[in-house]
C-alpha cells in the first residue's frame, strides 16, 4: 500500500499509530474536561452564548488590538481549556467604554471580529455583567466622602445616591466597569462578574 | 560545520515574512487591514485559516454561514499552491529557520516523512466531533507568534503563547537536528494544508538530463523529500522555500507550473 513516495505501511505501524491517535484522543478528553470551570467569565459587548464562543473564537486577537480603553485581555487557564485565550474583560486595566467615552456607539471589537464570536448590537441590549458592591471596604460606608463611582457611572439610574451612600440597581447596571476603575478604594470593593449578562443566541 | 551564510530566499523570506507580521500587528495604526494568522478582516472581506475553520464547522456540528465562503476561498488557494503559506507568511517557521542554521547537523536522517503527523490532525479533529474541544490557540503556529506581538505591544504581558512557542521550538529540537521537525512531523495546520494540495502549482521538479546526483537538494530541503525521484504525492509537503534551486550546482532544479 503505497501513499507516500518512499514509504509502506506495515500492519504493526499501523496498530502503533491507532495507539497513539487514541492516546491523543485521551488526553485532549482529559484537558476538555479536567479544566474545565463553573464561573463564566465577563465577556465584550455583542458575545454569543458561552457554549459557542470557545469554538466561534478562533483566538486571533484582533479584538485586543482595537480595544481603545485597553478593557480586553486573554484569558489564561482560569476558565478552562476550552476558554484559553479568550478575550476577556478586566476593568482593572480598563473600563468597557461601549456607553459612553472613547468607543460610544462603535463597539470596535464586535465590528472587527472576523468569525462572528462577537456580534454587533444595539447599545441599549448590552448586558455584560452586574457590579457588586461589598461595603466593608467602601470608603462612602466607612465614613468617609467619596462618590466617584456614581459620578463616573455612564449609565442614569445604574448608582444612585441615597444618604451619601452610593445604592447599586442591579437591573440598570450594564456592567461597564468604569466604576470599578474609577473607585480609590484599595482593597476595591467592587466586583464585576458576569451574572445577568445578556448573550446573543447563536444562529446559523 | 553548518554554512552561517543564510540563502538569498531566506533573506527573502525573512523579510517577506517580518513585514507582513508587522503589517499585521500595527492595524490600529494604519486600520486598513485587521488580523493575524488565524483570520483576517478586511470589512466585509475575510479569510480564516483553514484548520480553525473545520474545527469551527465539526465543533458546532453546524456549518457557519457567515465564514463558509472566506473558508471556500482559503481552502481553493491552499489547493492550488499548496504549503507556500508555511514559508513565506508562518512566523514560527522562520524562527525555526533561523535557528536551526546555528544548531542542525548537515546530515540526513533515516527516512522521509512520519505519518505521526497524520495521526495527530485526524486525533484533534475527531476530538473536535466528539467532545466539542478546540484549542486553536494551540494548532495554529502563525496565531500564536501573532498573539504573543500584539498582547506585548498592547499590553506588556505574554500569556499562554509563549508556552506553546517553547514548546514548539523545543520539540523541534528534539525530535531531530534537521531541517524543519516541527513543520514536518506535527504542525497540524501544515498537514491539513499539505493534504489538500492536490493541484500544488510551482513546484520544483529535477530535470534528470541534467542532474549530477549530488543530491545537495534533497540535503538542504528542510522538509526531506526526495526531491530527485518525487512524484507528484512525495511533493504535497513541499513549503516553496526555494532552497534547492539555489544550492543546485547544474542549475537542474526548475520551477515547474503543474
Amino acid at each position: 500500500m503505497k501513499i507516500f513516495s518512499g514509504e509502506k505501511i506495515v500492519r504493526r505501524s499501523f496498530i502503533k499509530h491507532l495507539v497513539e491517535g487514541a492516546i491523543i484522543i485521551g488526553c485532549l478528553n482529559f484537558a476538555s474536561t479536567a479544566a474545565s470551570s463553573s464561573n463564566e467569565p465577563v465577556r465584550p459587548p455583542g458575545s454569543v452564548e458561552e457554549k459557542y464562543f470557545n469554538l466561534l473564537c478562533v483566538r486571533c486577537g484582533i479584538c485586543l488590538q482595537v480595544c481603545p480603553t485597553g478593557a480586553i485581555s486573554l484569558s489564561g487557564f482560569e476558565y478552562g481549556a476550552r476558554a484559553a485565550n479568550t478575550p476577556v474583560i478586566n476593568p482593572l486595566c480598563g473600563p468597557c467604554e461601549f456607553y459612553r467615552g472613547r468607543c460610544e456607539g462603535e463597539m470596535r471589537c464586535s465590528r472587527r471580529c472576523p468569525t462572528g464570536a462577537l456580534r454587533q448590537i444595539g447599545r441599549d441590549e448590552v448586558k455584560l455583567g452586574t457590579v457588586h458592591l461589598n461595603k466593608e471596604y467602601c470608603l462612602a460606608h466607612r465614613g468617609f466622602e467619596c462618590m466617584v463611582c456614581a459620578e463616573m457611572c455612564p449609565v442614569p439610574g445604574a448608582i444612585t445616591v441615597q444618604e451619601r451612600k452610593p445604592v447599586f440597581n442591579k437591573d440598570e447596571c450594564v456592567g461597564c466597569g468604569t466604576c470599578l476603575y474609577a473607585c480609590p478604594a484599595e482593597p476595591k470593593p467592587l466586583q464585576l462578574t458576569s451574572e445577568g449578562a445578556r448573550r446573543i443566541k447563536w444562529f446559523v | 560545520m553548518v554554512c552561517l551564510k543564510p540563502s538569498r530566499f531566506l533573506v527573502l523570506r525573512i523579510i517577506t515574512v517580518t513585514s507582513i507580521s508587522l503589517f499585521f500587528v500595527s492595524a490600529p495604526l494604519h486600520k486598513i487591514l485587521y488580523g493575524t494568522g488565524s483570520a483576517l478582516n478586511l470589512g466585509t472581506f475575510k479569510l480564516i485559516s483553514p484548520l480553525d475553520w473545520l474545527l469551527l464547522n465539526l465543533g458546532s456540528g453546524k456549518i457557519v454561514l457567515d465564514l463558509l465562503l472566506p473558508g471556500l476561498i482559503v481552502i481553493f488557494i491552499v489547493i492550488m499552491f499548496g504549503r507556500f503559506f508555511c514559508s513565506w507568511v508562518c512566523p514560527a517557521g522562520i524562527i525555526l529557520d533561523y535557528m536551526n542554521r546555528f544548531t542542525e547537523s548537515r546530515r540526513r536522517i533515516s527516512g522521509t516523512q512520519s505519518l505521526e503527523k497524520h495521526v495527530i490532525l485526524s486525533a484533534i479533529l475527531l476530538a473536535g466531533i466528539l467532545f466539542r474541544f478546540t484549542a486553536p490557540y494551540f494548532y495554529s503556529p502563525p496565531g500564536i507568534v501573532h498573539r504573543i506581538l500584539i498582547q506585548y505591544l498592547t499590553r506588556g504581558i505574554v500569556g499562554v503563547d509563549l508556552a506553546a512557542l517553547s514548546l514548539i521550538i523545543i520539540s523541534n529540537g528534539l525530535v531531530g537536528r534537521y531541517g524543519r521537525t516541527w513543520c514536518r512531523n506535527i504542525c497540524p495546520l501544515g498537514t491539513l494544508t499539505g493534504s489538500l494540495s492536490i493541484v500544488n502549482l510551482f513546484r520544483p521538479k529535477v530535470e534528470i538530463d541534467r542532474c549530477i546526483e549530488c543530491f545537495r537538494c534533497e540535503d538542504v530541503c528542510p522538509m526531506q523529500i526526495h526531491l530527485v525521484k518525487s512524484d507528484r504525492w512525495g511533493m504535497m509537503s513541499c513549503t516553496k522555500c526555494f532552497e534547492c534551486l539555489e544550492i543546485c550546482p547544474v542549475k537542474a532544479v526548475r520551477l515547474v507550473l503543474n
